[in-house]
């Protein structure tokens, strides 16, 4: 057979161990197509982010990718399951027009989703749910949360109070409440009555639909209020905040609430300020992969 | 540098010290493509299957496996596999190669293939089984 041999220093070209030979004309190598790097950005609130290299060639190509950390090492994938410390899932694979590197989460970027740990209501007067509206007049409600992820005079993308109402009045006309922050540093537990104690300036006032058929959830934007909150002299990460919901004039017989016995679904979600940036490198070869 | 071959990248020059200048050099072990082989392995529901590649080198090769564990969707293997080989998962994908299941040995590649669906499938793959030394 004619051909192109060419062995390593010090062996005999006529060898026939493939390890021998730096190249031979009857065994392929891997012919680079492109080399490049490429940076994507996820927001706050974010999940993934994807980095594409497009090579157009036509086939699946044969290709490596590296993943480039915030230490400027590059890791060869194509899967990282824990990302890089445990955070973010990494991979990447090709198509026949395409590279596509992705860097996900596997939950928004930078937000905090809290559940409720106390309720309190002034139509039972206790702490099983979390009610406001118009249930034999006007009734008001409390919720807090506790270890919030929250610094000092720290200013937030968006805060959410999601409200899960589980049951509701027979008046279908829009609910009309007032949300205002327990205005202290720490807000204590509602083992006893948290209605006497003060309120940020800070405040929301909001008309909702009660059409909808329970179960069904709606939001509070609550961001002012948080900020007002987490300015505070005495506030620091994981300390404990609530929230006001009062009666506003609602109709009668309109209102929601929200039962702590039957496992809380009301959340607060708070998204912090921030990005964050990613980098692939994809080294794509002429060679194909695929059969079409 | 002792007698030898050099070819310089266009526009670089035949005495260049810098290996990335070159696209072959007999002083550097260029990573040899030995033989390719592009199967389909078929999958019952959660099963787990086989492909054997016979490469008969009577040493540990390099190899580079890429497989297409969802539709259109190629996964490249970390590329040096020896011993008992490297796992490429992803939970996005229909089926991933296992590391459990795959190994390389003087004669063989042995390609696992683990399906995450409820239902079969077919995995497409192709391996590289490179000249070179995997361990």
């Amino acid at each position: 057979m004619y051909g192109l041999k060419i062995s390593n220093p010090g062996v005999d070209v006529g060898t026939s161990d493939p390890r021998t030979t730096s190249m031979r004309s009857d065994f392929n190598m891997f012919k680079i197509h492109s080399d490049g790097t490429a940076f994507g950005t996820i927001q706050a609130g974010e999940q993934a982010g994807t980095v594409t290299f497009t090579h157009n060639l036509g086939y699946v190509p044969a290709f490596w990718t590296y993943y480039i950390g915030t230490d400027n090492k590059q890791r060869l994938l194509s899967y990282l399951p824990e990302g890089i410390g445990g955070q973010g899932e990494i991979s990447s694979y090709a198509g026949t027009d395409t590279i596509k590197c992705v860097f996900d989460f596997g939950a928004a970027y930078n937000q905090n989703v809290y559940q409720a740990s106390d309720f309190y209501n002034t139509w039972a007067g206790g702490s099983l749910l979390f009610l406001a509206g118009d249930r034999s007049g006007g009734k008001d409600g409390a919720i807090r949360f506790t270890n919030l992820a929250l610094n000092k005079n720290e200013s937030v993308l968006s805060a959410v109070l999601d409200v899960h109402v589980a049951s509701k009045g027979t008046n279908t006309n829009n609910l009309k409440i007032i949300t205002r922050g327990i205005d202290e540093d720490n807000t204590a537990d509602f083992s006893s009555s948290p209605m006497g104690r003060s309120q940020t300036a800070a405040s929301g006032t909001q008309e909702q639909s009660m059409t909808s058929p329970t179960p069904f959830n709606f939001g509070i934007n609550v961001k002012s209020q948080l900020e007002e909150i987490n300015s505070r002299s005495g506030w620091s990460s994981g300390n404990a905040m609530g929230f006001f919901v009062i009666n506003n004039a609602s109709p009668t017989d309109c209102y929601f609430s929200d039962a702590y016995t039957e496992s809380p679904n009301s959340f607060l979600t708070v998204t912090r300020q921030g990005s964050a940036t990613f980098g692939f490198r994809a080294l794509i070869f002429k060679d194909k992969v695929s059969e079409n | 540098m002792a007698q030898g071959f050099r070819v310089a990248l266009p526009g670089k020059s035949g005495t260049s010290t810098e290996p990335r200048d070159y696209s072959f050099s007999s002083e550097f072990t260029t990573v040899k493509v030995y033989s390719e082989h592009f199967g389909t392995i078929g999958l019952s529901a959660s099963g787990t299957a086989f492909a054997t590649i016979s490469h008969n080198l009577g040493y540990v090769p390099m190899v580079i496996p890429y497989l297409e564990l969802k539709t259109n969707r190629w996964f490249c293997g970390p590329g040096f596999v020896s011993g008992t080989g490297l796992s490429i998962y992803g939970t996005n994908t229909d089926a991933y190669m296992s590391n459990q299941e795959s190994s390389v040995g003087t004669d063989n590649f042995v390609l696992g293939v683990k399906n995450q669906t409820a239902g079969s499938i077919s995995v497409r793959y192709r391996c590289y089984i490179m000249g070179d030394s995997g361990n």
